[in-house]
């Protein structure tokens, strides 16, 4: 649709003065441009305006549709391509290469503070060379990651952790033939980095299901037991998350503890970007923004998958409550009211469901 | 604006405050405006009068430019010189004399290449100078060798100026005089080996941005001889000090042509401003509408006339109980109701005839004589149209205050409240096009684009509080300034609302006995602490930024300096646009305002 | 090592502790024997105090000297208030100490008060200490930009036997935000000792880039500066990983009007930096002046213009890439500047409340560090 046809559209939903039409116009043309226009997940020709005015004529005109158009206005956090692959490749020169200098610090008996000494030593350039990069899930950008920090080599990357099995051998020799300078030494890795862009409640990392551990974590944790790739002596695996609640950080970290005598190495999780308690929507907070969620609600989205949380799904998975968007979709721990797009209701960033992920 | 005679052989000074189009007066003569208004020819629309303009003042001729000015803004690029303490006073302006130098030298080459359609610096080598430059002893040199040597100089003078060490002296260039006047004269620059056919003429522009020290020295060198090389100066009027400010009379020097530029709008040619930033306006618009044909003007909407015609009976019920039953009025109000007119218009003219009768009581109350006005009388009052459409005014203002009507729009209403300011008339129209713009998105369902006359005076409004606001941070002494203007202002509404509007349509603006005035400018040059020095220098900043204008003015055997609030205040203190009406006050009283006292002495003052 | 072998940045690998870490790392250096003079402004912001309480906690008063910058200005009534608090708490601790308080005059002409502050320390013997601490919160930019350039200037040139430098600032975004500057100088200046050669005008048709630091101020300021600079392009800098996740987004809407409808910025050369780190805040200044540089090369370069409406935390970061940059003829950058003359408080903050909500950040500029 063009531009000023769905303004126009925009401006009878609402109900508009000129005054306030001159206020908004500018600024949600702006965001449009800046940032929701690049939302993936729309079908083709559609644009964040259209989509705006069609979520909006859901909702009772007058302040129902006000306040709907508020939550827009003051509460969504949408994390565009830009900013997530920004936080991709600052992760390594803030987040990991920093620890890094930590630990080649204390091998070399260097305080750690001296990043000049620690820098050009042999023991920084074999933790640096003995670490391995894991992507959790297609969001972890591994290619980003590479590309931003050319010092980190494709041989110490994998993009997808169900191949690490079948590459380890390769992985392997690479490592010692530059370490060793043989590719019959005695290097392993000794720092696993495992990345992924988005967690709200950190069930789909570790979980407990009928007395056994499922998610990611345990599924790599059970991969690389038994596998040599590691030096498990000397092992420090890094979770990082471009984007993590607190909610998800305190579960998994608390999940991390109850495992630390099963796993080998020392383990950690930490985030690029928080998401902090200010930002979730609960229930109970805004009488008219739960009777938004309430009205336009499909049932149809509380399926199996969105069963193993609590709740049905209208404050999100796990009733996490996020007013989040992520620009290559919408995670399903956010109100659904934003993503649910089904014959009954219409979602303002559509969600396309693939429910390995997100959980 | 400009002489027709001799132009080009006088200095010329242009003053103006912020935004006022001293730079864009000056970029008129630069090679790019210059050759568009020669190729477009006389017969353009928009810029044939230009082109005539300049054909008279020999600008250009038939054949196309024949002068070609390069422009040098002075702003903020030589001032830090003058902090290199370490470096004696001589030094440093010797440096600055160099490093103009060089930047006019090669400025002019730039204008001439722009002129002939070359690129700089790409073409550079194409271009000399006859006679080279004294320093070299050489009969011409390239304009490659001008910007080698300017760039030399520069990144020394810029190495001096970011040293984290004390400043090398020796680093520093030096001259005494501006050799490049000299150097730049008729036929001295060639192109492809052949004389230019436009004359180098220099503007320098922000004078005022020089420290104080180097514009006296610019001004010595400029005014003291005649030199081959036309130059302009074009300063804000803030360069003035105080006492320069407030002087309302100018010395005459037949070799230098001083502009105010918003003086000159200000006098007979308000018409032609309201052209001026018509024009402007429209031109605005088709950037951002698409509705080809229509004018800015005609979009504003400024008929209301259901809230008129709403009010329109209590205005007739107050005016016959103000006439308080007296016969002798009945005849005025049967000749206003009889009339054939809008609502709006008989709103107005029967709150005028509300004035007017109030003025007869009052003027029978303090004459205590009964004389009737016939229908004579009010035919010759008629003819006073002056003043009767001042009244219309001012009962036009009343309603509005009365029944909260909109004054404050329309096309002519915009341009007034500019102050003869370009910048000003952007700045408060700037809102007005941008809901425009966006109402013209939503034409399609209303189909015209016109902003209601309650709507626009919202906007203006809002405008105005913006300027209020940005004045807290952008003036020195902010709060003096503000509190001065304040008082001006409210003194004013008070004098304005009195029932017989004695002062129709309002009074705008107040007024210093000239020997006061003196006294001030005394006191500003004599730079002492006392109140009247910093009064006097609250008043040079408010004059410097154009937020009050001065006027001298004859009356009751006096003479007087009159100050008149911009325009644009006039809606922060709901008053008319027009100027004339004044009320003299004194420095006491300026001073108790600017300090934020604003209780008066009763009575004190009788109007003129 | 693989094949792009990127020119590494000074500050690639740097040393920035916060608060618990921060103070242990003192605690550790003081142990070791370090002497510290310790530089710091007096003013009315109630985090004035919170470096020297830190080290104060761990360093005994004999090896705590404290130089204290005086340098006028003005405030409303609450600023006022404030600082007789925080003067009352800096009496307090540094009653046991070898304390001077040293004066910057020159305070409402931006660019002779920069130069005054360069000029307040002109050998490194004034200093006697093995490290040099400069804590920034209660000094403006016009004053801590030269200053900490002047120091890092002297440490370099000293060589190996320079004291250490390191740089205190307490990350509030909350407090910033309370904090707001009215009386805009009608111009923008080139910061002393960052004006490049954009002063020149020979080179006047090479490209400028602005990269303007947004942060919670007067868009009017960005107007002045954009005046100044006069950019071929712009690109902002919006602050992200930020505590609120939204801090970005508010930015683009305060600023909107001003930056990207009329100075028609494109949204696509918006560049983020984390909000906490000045270290990341550099690199990725530093890296789009090479970019630039690189991508103009054909047009003879390009110049490229900082500045700071951020915190002192973040405007930390271009000073150092403005620092490092200086005196590279392929890559002309400046710092600009716009004064205010008077600033407000918003509301009445207690000390306490200040250290209650602020992260106290320790960078180290230079020394053994980076040896």
């Amino acid at each position: 649709m063009r531009d000023s046809l769905a303004e126009t559209l925009l401006i009878r939903v609402m109900g508009w003065t000129p005054g306030k039409v001159a206020e908004e116009r500018p600024l949600l043309q702006a965001l449009a441009d800046y940032k929701y226009d690049g939302y993936e997940r729309y079908q083709p020709g559609m644009r964040f305006i259209e989509s705006l005015a069609c979520w909006l004529s859901q909702f009772e005109p007058g302040f129902e549709r006000e306040r709907a158009y508020r939550l827009v206005r003051e509460q969504l956090v949408f994390i565009s391509r830009p900013e997530l692959e920004h936080l991709v490749a600052s992760s390594y020169p803030d987040y990991i290469r920093p620890r890094l200098l930590r630990r080649a610090g204390e091998d070399e008996n260097i305080p750690p503070y001296l990043v000049g000494k620690v820098k050009g030593s042999r023991a920084f350039n074999r933790r640096q060379r003995g670490s391995l990069f894991v992507g959790l899930s297609d969001g972890s950008r591994t290619d980003v990651l590479r590309r931003s920090n050319p010092i980190i080599s494709n041989e110490q990357v994998l993009a997808d952790y169900h191949g690490l099995q079948s590459r380890s051998p390769g992985l392997l020799e690479d490592l010692r033939e530059e370490i060793d300078g043989d590719k019959e030494g005695k290097s392993r890795f000794t720092s696993l980095i495992l990345l992924d862009d988005f967690s709200a409640s950190g069930l789909s990392y570790l979980r407990m299901e009928e007395s056994e551990r499922k998610g990611k974590i345990a599924k790599i944790a059970k991969e690389i037991d038994g596998l040599d790739l590691f030096d498990e002596e000397d092992l420090e695996v890094m979770i990082l998350l471009y984007v993590a609640t607190s909610q998800a950080l305190d579960h998994i970290e608390g999940e991390l503890g109850k495992l630390a005598k099963e796993l080998p190495g020392t383990w950690s999780v930490g985030k690029m970007q928080g998401l902090g308690d200010s930002e979730v929507i609960r229930k109970g907070v805004d009488p008219v923004l739960d009777k938004l969620i309430d009205e336009v609600y499909d049932p149809a989205i509380n399926d199996k998958h969105m069963k193993k949380g609590e709740g049905d799904g209208r404050y999100g998975f796990a009733n996490c409550g996020l007013p989040v968007v992520l620009s290559h979709n919408t995670p399903n721990n956010s109100l659904a009211i934003l993503w649910a797009d089904t014959a009954k209701v219409t979602g303002l960033f559509p969600r396309v469901t693939r429910h390995r992920e997100n959980l | 604006m400009l002489p027709e005679d001799e132009l080009w052989d006088r200095r010329v000074i242009v003053r103006s405050s912020p935004g006022g189009g001293k730079t864009t007066l000056l970029r008129v003569f630069t090679p790019g405006p210059l050759r568009i208004v020669h190729r477009n020819g006389g017969s353009d629309d928009q810029t044939g009068d230009l082109y005539r303009g300049l054909l008279r003042r020999g600008a250009l001729d038939r054949e196309g430019p024949t002068i070609a000015a390069a422009l040098i803004p002075l702003a903020g690029k030589y001032s830090p010189l003058d902090q290199l303490d370490s470096v004696d006073e001589g030094t440093r302006l010797r440096a600055f004399l160099a490093l103009l130098n060089a930047r006019i030298l090669l400025g002019a080459l730039r204008a001439q290449l722009h002129m002939a359609a070359l690129r700089f610096p790409d073409d550079l080598e194409r271009i000399g100078i006859r006679g080279g430059l004294e320093a070299s002893q050489r009969d011409r040199i390239t304009g490659l060798e001008v910007l080698a040597s300017a760039t030399d100089l520069e990144s020394r003078v810029a190495r001096v100026l970011s040293s984290l060490r004390a400043p090398d002296e020796e680093m520093l260039p030096a001259i005494d005089e501006l050799l490049c006047l000299n150097e730049l004269g008729k036929d001295q620059i060639l192109i492809d080996g052949k004389p230019v056919r436009s004359r180098c003429v220099i503007m320098l522009d922000d004078v005022h941005r020089l420290s104080a020290s180097q514009r006296r020295l610019l001004m010595e060198i400029l005014l003291a001889e005649r030199t081959p090389t036309p130059v302009w100066i074009a300063e804000r009027r803030e360069a003035l000090t105080p006492d320069e400010l407030l002087a309302t009379g100018a010395k005459e020097d037949r070799d230098v042509v001083t502009i105010d530029i918003e003086r000159y709008w200000r006098g007979a040619r308000r018409k032609a401003f309201r052209r001026l930033v018509g024009g402007v306006a429209n031109r605005r618009m088709s950037l951002s509408i698409n509705t080809p044909g229509s004018s800015f003007a005609a979009m504003l909407d400024d008929s209301d006339e259901e809230g008129w015609a709403e009010v329109l009976p209590k205005v007739e019920a107050s005016m016959i109980e103000s006439s308080e039953g007296r016969k002798e009025f009945a005849s005025w109000v049967e000749a206003q109701l009889s009339k054939e007119a809008t609502a709006r218009e008989r709103a107005v003219g029967m709150r005028s005839l509300q004035i007017r009768v109030a003025r007869e009581l009052t003027a029978q109350q303090l004459t205590m004589d009964v004389f009737v006005r016939d229908e004579q009388a009010l035919a010759s009052l008629e003819e006073r149209r002056r003043e009767a459409s001042n009244i219309r005014e001012a009962a036009e203002l009343f309603l509005s205050r009365e029944y909260e009507l909109p004054f404050y729009f329309g096309e002519s209403r915009l341009a007034e409240l500019s102050s003869a300011n370009v910048d000003q008339f952007l700045d408060l129209g700037g809102d007005l096009f941008e809901e425009l713009a966006g109402i013209s998105g939503a034409a399609l369902l209303s189909g015209n684009v016109t902003l209601s006359a309650r709507r626009q005076e919202e906007i203006l409004q809002r405008a105005v509080r913006a300027m209020w606001k940005q004045l807290g941070s952008s003036v020195e002494g902010a709060a003096r300034v503000r509190a001065l203007l304040d008082g001006i202002g409210n003194y004013c509404a008070e004098r304005s609302y009195l029932p017989n509007a004695p002062y129709a349509p309002s009074v705008t603006g107040v007024a210093l006995r000239r020997s006061e005035a003196e006294q001030l400018q005394e006191a500003a040059a004599a730079g002492t602490t006392g109140w009247r020095s910093q009064l006097a220098r609250t008043i040079g900043t408010l004059l410097a930024h154009n937020l009050i204008t001065v006027q001298a003015s004859e009356a009751k055997g006096q003479h007087w300096a009159v100050f008149y609030l911009n325009r644009a205040w006039c809606v922060r203190f709901g008053l008319a646009l027009g100027y004339g009406g004044w009320q003299p006050s004194d420095v006491e009283e300026l001073w108790a305002w600017a300090e934020g006292n604003t209780v008066r002495t009763q009575g004190r003052l009788e109007g003129t | 090592m693989s094949g792009t072998q990127t020119n590494e940045g000074r500050w690639q690998n740097y040393v920035l502790h916060l608060d618990t870490e921060l103070k242990e790392h003192w605690r550790e250096r003081f142990s070791a024997g370090a002497k510290v003079c310790f530089i710091m402004g007096i003013g009315f912001d109630p985090r004035m105090c919170l470096g020297l309480e830190c080290l104060r906690d761990v360093g005994a008063p004999e090896a705590l000297q404290v130089k204290a910058i005086e340098f006028g200005g003005n405030a409303d009534q609450l600023a006022e208030e404030s600082a007789k608090r925080t003067r009352a708490r800096f009496e307090e601790l540094v009653n046991e100490l070898d304390s001077e308080i040293v004066s910057v005059a020159g305070e409402g002409d931006i660019d002779r008060f920069a130069r005054n502050a360069a000029g307040l320390f002109e050998t490194l013997e004034q200093l006697t200490a093995t490290d040099i601490v400069v804590d920034v919160d209660a000094l403006p930019r016009s004053l801590f930009f030269p200053l900490i350039s002047k120091l890092l200037f002297l440490c370099d040139e000293a060589g190996v036997t320079a004291p250490n430098l390191h740089v205190f600032a307490g990350n509030a975004a909350w407090l910033d935000e309370l904090i707001v500057g009215e009386g805009l100088d009608e111009t923008a200046v080139w910061l002393y000792p960052y004006a490049g050669t954009f002063l020149s005008e020979a080179d006047q048709h090479l490209p400028r880039i602005w990269i303007p630091i947004l942060g919670e101020g007067d868009p009017l300021a960005l107007q002045r500066i954009f005046e100044l600079v006069a950019p071929t392009e712009t690109c902002p800098l919006l602050p992200f990983p930020s505590r609120n996740p939204r801090r970005g987004d508010l930015l683009f809407e305060a600023y909107h009007g001003a930056l990207f409808d009329r100075l028609r910025t494109d949204s696509g050369t918006v560049i983020y930096a984390d909000e906490g780190n000045p270290f990341q805040v550099y690199r990725r200044l530093r890296e789009s002046t090479l970019r630039y540089g690189k991508s103009l090369q054909e047009l003879g370069g390009c110049k490229v213009a900082f500045s700071s409406l951020s915190s002192k935390l973040v405007s930390l970061g271009a000073l150092l890439a403005a620092y490092e940059l200086m005196g590279d003829p392929d890559h002309i950058t400046g710092v600009a500047e716009v004064g205010t003359q008077t600033h407000r408080l918003l509301r009445e903050i207690s000390i306490e409340e200040a250290r209650e909500k602020t992260e106290l950040a320790g960078l180290s500029l230079a020394g053994d560090c980076y040896r």
